[in-house]
């Protein structure tokens, strides 16, 4: 259809809208919450807990289910489990850093959703990484509780909210899919059903699921940091392993896939840089081997540089991968490098490791 | 029953989009036809169609693998669009809703509760010369005998996908409900006597009058949530306050009531990104109605002024006369949304939620 329209989420994030602020309730706020009981009495004691929930004020004598995810309640943390149907196995340090700073400054803004266990504790449906960082938060601020909707969810609900509720948000890598979708298929479900309710095409199901073909270490290794390998370099590995079969070709995909998710290659030279090793090219002038492009990475493991050097066009192509970089200041450093370089070079004419590409 | 309205003829690429189908136009075609034993011949090998409201739905079940398994749940949720300030667009949006919920194939039950009756002149119905039983008058009977809903509504769409039970201004009169016992519950007693009747449907909206009436109480105690229009604009955003006191004054009095105390679901209409104060205010809005604030800002939209009096089948603001216009695809976010915040179903099945939570691109 046509263009998307306006959303107060991206207006907020954009800052044409200023976010809300917690300062007193307004009376509409009031007004929605005029029952509802007090702080005190809404914390879930750590004994019963479903019952507890069962028994709020909110719901009629008559009326034997609990508030369905109608109204947020205070949970105890210790009180919640993880869900086993999660598919996030990797979590940015960084971001869930920023958010439990800002749950530790405002608490926990949009309550999470968990769904009574028989056992009476209660299991995450969606706001995993909430829960961490409030936990994280609890350190500092003491704050023991987390506001959740409570949700009556039998296991099969639950594991399709979980893996919906992820599947809607941008950011879930294709192995975390693929290992959802593994779930979604043991409990029975046809793909043709996975893509409607996913809402992901065809292809991707297939490519995502080809993925848990890979051996088992390997994909241990993508666990790691399932961000930097994309169900599509999983297919370049997977024809690698075909052309290459025994422990030699795991060997090989082993180190350059280890390389590819510590930043130090990019996903794209899977391929050659296997190839490379499994059948390194005769000995030749040493210049040849190094028509790869290299990454220049920082700390955090961000691709900063790329630098790839062509001996036969006598030419080095530096590319800021970083957007944030001024060009031409990167330019002139470079310059200002080389000037030194050669400065240095007819000061001392011995130093013959200095090789000066143009 | 001949219907008010002319069947929408909804255009393939439209209906992928409802449907939220990811593949490609001839896929959806074929399975199409396989669904509703298709008009494909050899003769005619691309026979393109048009779809209804009616196979949207079953597009949709099949989609899911549900076709066989209909399981209805009893009560659908209420939808009651009501505001404490008039000419915010209530009607507008609350006709648009109603339309796109059909669209996405859900059966609606569209509840005129303003006397002014203008939605069931925006459906195309003359009240002046058609006799028309309005709601009033059906919960006056609860009790007294049938209620006779079964024949106070108006197709809207065939099959059931859209029917009306329409409003004239003889509804002003309320005295009936003066003397009626706890009159409060007036229109949940309806509901209680009519389950059969009402659970044929998947959403029930009812669009309320402006002012504090017997009737629209009424219509607030069945309701778990209210959908609350608010224009970007000083009057209507101070009427939130008189609207807060309305729902803090139901609450207060009826704290046990079973479906929960009343909650409101506010979104903002007839934005206009090139008026300043329009922006500004949407700021104010935010931190007032935080939690319970649409997502979704419904543009200011040229389309829904229009009306057509000479041509009563395209007469009327309506959804389904431009379904590529920006003002319905906000009409089809919101619409999603709802699904998700009032947990409509499509025949009782759950999944249907999660699949109305995605956006087709």
């Amino acid at each position: 259809m046509t263009k998307p329209g306006f959303k107060f989420s991206g207006m907020i994030n954009s800052g044409t809208v200023k976010p809300p602020e917690n300062a007193t309730p307004s009376l509409i706020q009031q007004a929605v919450q005029a029952v509802s009981p007090a702080p005190e009495d809404v914390v879930v004691p750590p004994a019963p807990a479903a019952a507890a929930i069962v028994q709020s004020p909110s719901a009629a004598a008559n009326e034997p289910a609990p508030p369905q995810g109608t109204q947020a309640v205070e949970l105890q943390l210790d009180m919640i489990d993880v869900s086993p149907n999660q598919p996030r196995v990797y979590s940015d340090d960084e971001e869930l850093k920023a958010l439990t700073e800002s749950i530790a400054m405002t608490g926990v803004r949009f309550p999470i959703s968990v769904r009574i266990l028989e056992s009476g504790r209660f299991e995450i449906l969606a706001g995993h990484r909430r829960f961490a960082a409030a936990i994280e938060a609890s350190k500092k601020t003491g704050k023991k509780t987390i506001p959740a909707y409570v949700h009556i969810r039998d296991a099969h609900d639950a594991l399709l909210d979980t893996i919906t509720e992820n599947e809607n948000r941008v950011n879930l890598t294709d192995y975390e899919r693929a290992l959802a979708l593994q779930k979604l298929a043991a409990a029975g479900l046809k793909q043709m059903q996975m893509i409607a309710i996913l809402g992901v095409s065809q292809a991707t199901v297939s490519l995502c699921l080809n993925m848990l073909e890979l051996p088992a270490s390997i994909q241990a290794v993508i666990a790691r940091n399932p961000k930097r390998f994309s169900s599509g370099t999983a297919k370049v590995a997977r024809e690698l392993l075909k052309k290459y079969p025994g422990e030699l070709g795991e060997k090989a995909l082993l180190t350059v896939v280890s390389d590819i998710v510590d930043g130090k290659l990019l996903q794209q030279q899977l391929r050659s840089s296997v190839e490379f090793l499994i059948t390194p090219p005769p000995a030749g002038p040493a210049v040849t081997t190094s028509s790869t492009p290299r990454l220049v990475i920082s700390d955090a493991g961000a691709a900063v540089f790329s630098t790839h050097a062509k001996p036969k066009d006598r030419t080095i192509l530096v590319k800021c991968e970083d957007k944030r970089l001024d060009v031409e200041e990167v330019e002139r450093i470079i310059r200002d490098a080389l000037q030194k370089a050669v400065r240095e070079k007819e000061e001392n004419p011995k130093n013959q490791q200095l090789t000066s590409d143009s | 029953m001949s219907t008010a309205r002319k069947v929408p003829k909804i255009k393939p690429r439209h209906a992928i989009a409802l449907t939220g189908f990811d593949g490609t136009p001839k896929v959806f075609r074929d399975r199409c036809n396989k669904v509703l034993g298709g008009d494909k011949t050899p003769e005619k090998p691309y026979q393109h169609r048009d779809y209804t409201p009616a196979e949207i739905r079953l597009i949709r079940l099949y989609l899911l693998s549900l076709a066989g398994a209909v399981a209805y749940p009893g009560m659908p949720p209420v939808i009651n669009v009501r505001m404490s300030k008039g000419g915010v667009g209530k009607t507008t949006l609350a006709t648009n809703l109603a339309v796109c919920l059909a669209h996405l194939g859900y059966r609606c039950l569209f509840i005129d509760g303003d006397p002014q009756s203008s939605a069931t002149d925006v459906f195309g119905v003359d009240w002046t010369t058609q006799k028309i039983t309005h709601i009033s008058e059906v919960m006056s009977r609860v009790g007294k005998g049938p209620s006779g809903i079964q024949n106070a509504i108006i197709p809207i769409y065939p099959d059931g996908m859209l029917d009306l039970v329409a409003a004239d201004i003889t509804m002003e009169n309320e005295n009936w409900l003066l003397n009626a016992m706890s009159r409060e519950y007036a229109f949940q007693r309806l509901l209680d006597a009519e389950t059969e009747f009402f659970s044929q449907y998947d959403v029930i909206i009812i669009d309320s009058a402006p002012g504090a009436s017997f009737l629209t109480t009424s219509f607030m105690m069945a309701s778990k949530k209210l959908l609350s229009v608010v224009t970007p604009e000083p009057k209507p955003v101070a009427a939130l306050d008189v609207l807060a006191s309305s729902i803090a004054e139901i609450n207060y009095n009826f704290p046990n009531r079973a479906i929960g105390p009343l909650g409101t679901h506010v979104v903002v209409n007839r934005f206009d990104q090139t008026k300043k104060p329009h922006v500004e205010l949407l700021s104010t809005i935010a931190s007032k109605c935080q939690g319970m604030l649409s997502d979704v800002i419904v543009r200011q939209h040229v389309g829904f002024l229009k009306e057509n009096k000479d041509d009563p089948e395209h007469c009327g603001p309506l959804f389904e006369n431009d379904l590529g216009a920006p003002g319905s695809r906000d009409v089809l976010d919101l619409a999603r949304e709802l699904v998700k915040v009032f947990d409509i179903r499509l025949a009782g099945h759950q999944a249907e939620a999660v699949l109305g939570m995605r956006i087709a691109a």
